[in-house]
């Protein structure tokens, strides 16, 4: 091998190098980016909403099955009352009875049910707020706006759409593929 | 002239793979803060073969061979320390270099068909007792404490492939106000499948939502051989 060859060899090295560091620090430098989300979108697609979901509506099913259960026991009592004109005082009672049961189950499932959804509705969004962080800084954006059709966010000219993005970023973090 | 062409065509090449690269980690959900020698080398990483007791413990422990995970969610921090029977076997005989092969027999049978994991959840924003964060009323704080101590195993799941194993075996190991975390052994019925592993969590004490820690096969299956 000449001294010519190894000239080459070095100065081609060199430029290898120096446009390989060039690329990482050019594409891994997006500091000041505005990027903008469908809030909607993210929120409905995130997995751990629909988990949530679920788990919500087999709770609420079940809450159904038993006021139904009472109210037909209600009806079923009421008729008895019905044909015995009111005059079966025991029935009466017993009617009484069940009808503040049921309304009262009623008043205290209708609680259960918005106090479970908002706790469910709180989870998600503690997560996607998580998650939303965590992918603006490892992608060094400044912003991420949240565009929810309500009018906050009208118009976003320098901003990038990445709701496929974060919806991908969140639902791995969710399910713990990093 | 042709060897300066050949130097842009190379440099062309180095661009576009840097560039795919970066895009194909963005959309993965790429590893914070990491170098690029650390990327460069990290696919190298080799398990060793062999390792003595302490060395064993060691490498368990170690964050860089992935037994552990953790997540941050808000204030709270959920971590799981994936922990293989040599390991239970080796810190409960507590022998350090010595271990006596028929004791660690034994032991190994003891743990018979469960995975074993530990779970810690901490608040990094306090230094206090964890069942004392945003305590409204000392009825909270027995509630809290009634559920961690019983209620608090039915919402640990561990998924591999199709299952979703109940957790069978679960301790809550308190330590009042000397730190701000809480520290749970559970255990899971053993199956065969030779998937990654899945610990499932619902947080319904800090309503956190479910928290997933996943445990590669690669890592939970390719551990370095125990020397005796």
């Amino acid at each position: 091998m000449n001294s010519k060859n190894v000239i080459r060899i070095i100065v081609g090295a060199t430029v290898i190098s120096g446009v390989v560091l060039l690329n990482y620090w050019l594409c891994g430098k997006q500091q000041n980016t505005i990027v903008w989300v469908n809030l909607s979108k993210v929120y409905n697609e995130f997995d751990l909403k629909k988990e949530l979901e679920g788990k919500f509506k087999i709770v609420q099913t079940e809450r159904k099955k038993i006021l139904d259960s009472l109210e037909l026991n209600l009806k079923v009592l009421g008729n008895q009352v019905e044909l015995t004109k009111g005059k079966d005082e025991v029935k009466l009672y017993e009617f009484q009875m069940k009808r503040e049961e049921y309304l009262t189950k009623k008043e205290q499932f209708e609680q259960d049910n918005a106090q479970l959804q908002g706790d469910y509705n709180q989870q998600v969004l503690t997560q996607i707020n998580q998650y939303v962080k965590e992918y603006a800084l490892s992608n060094n954006y400044s912003y991420v706006l949240g565009a929810d059709g309500t009018g906050t966010l009208m118009f976003a000219n320098d901003g990038k759409e990445v709701t496929g993005d974060i919806l991908v970023y969140i639902n791995n973090k969710y399910k713990g593929i990093n | 002239m042709k060897s300066i062409s050949t130097y842009i065509i190379i440099g062309a090449i180095a661009i576009f793979t840097g560039c795919d690269k970066n895009k194909a980690e963005k959309q993965t959900g790429a590893k914070e803060n990491k170098g690029f020698f650390e990327k460069l080398f990290a696919s190298n990483k080799e398990v060793p073969s062999k390792l003595k007791p302490v060395e064993y413990i060691n490498w368990c422990e170690d964050q860089e061979n992935e037994l552990k995970q953790s997540k941050q969610i808000g204030d709270f921090t959920f971590s799981a320390f994936y922990q293989p029977h040599d390991y239970l076997a080796i810190k409960e005989l507590n022998k350090g270099e010595s271990v006596n092969s028929k004791e660690f027999e034994e032991k190994i049978k003891e743990y018979g068909e469960m995975t074993y994991c530990s779970f810690r959840l901490e608040n990094s924003k306090t230094n206090g007792e964890l069942l004392k964060t945003d305590l409204s009323s000392d009825q909270q704080y027995y509630g809290r404490l009634e559920y961690m101590s019983f209620k608090m195993q039915e919402d640990f799941k561990l998924i591999q492939g199709n299952d979703t194993l109940p957790c069978s075996m679960y301790h809550f190991e308190r330590i009042y106000s000397l730190a701000p975390y809480a520290t749970f052994v559970l255990g899971f019925p053993k199956t065969d499948s030779k998937e990654d592993i899945k610990l499932w969590f619902h947080d319904k004490l800090f309503n956190n939502g479910i928290v997933i820690l996943n445990f590669k096969t690669e890592s939970i299956h390719n551990l370095p051989k125990l020397e005796i």
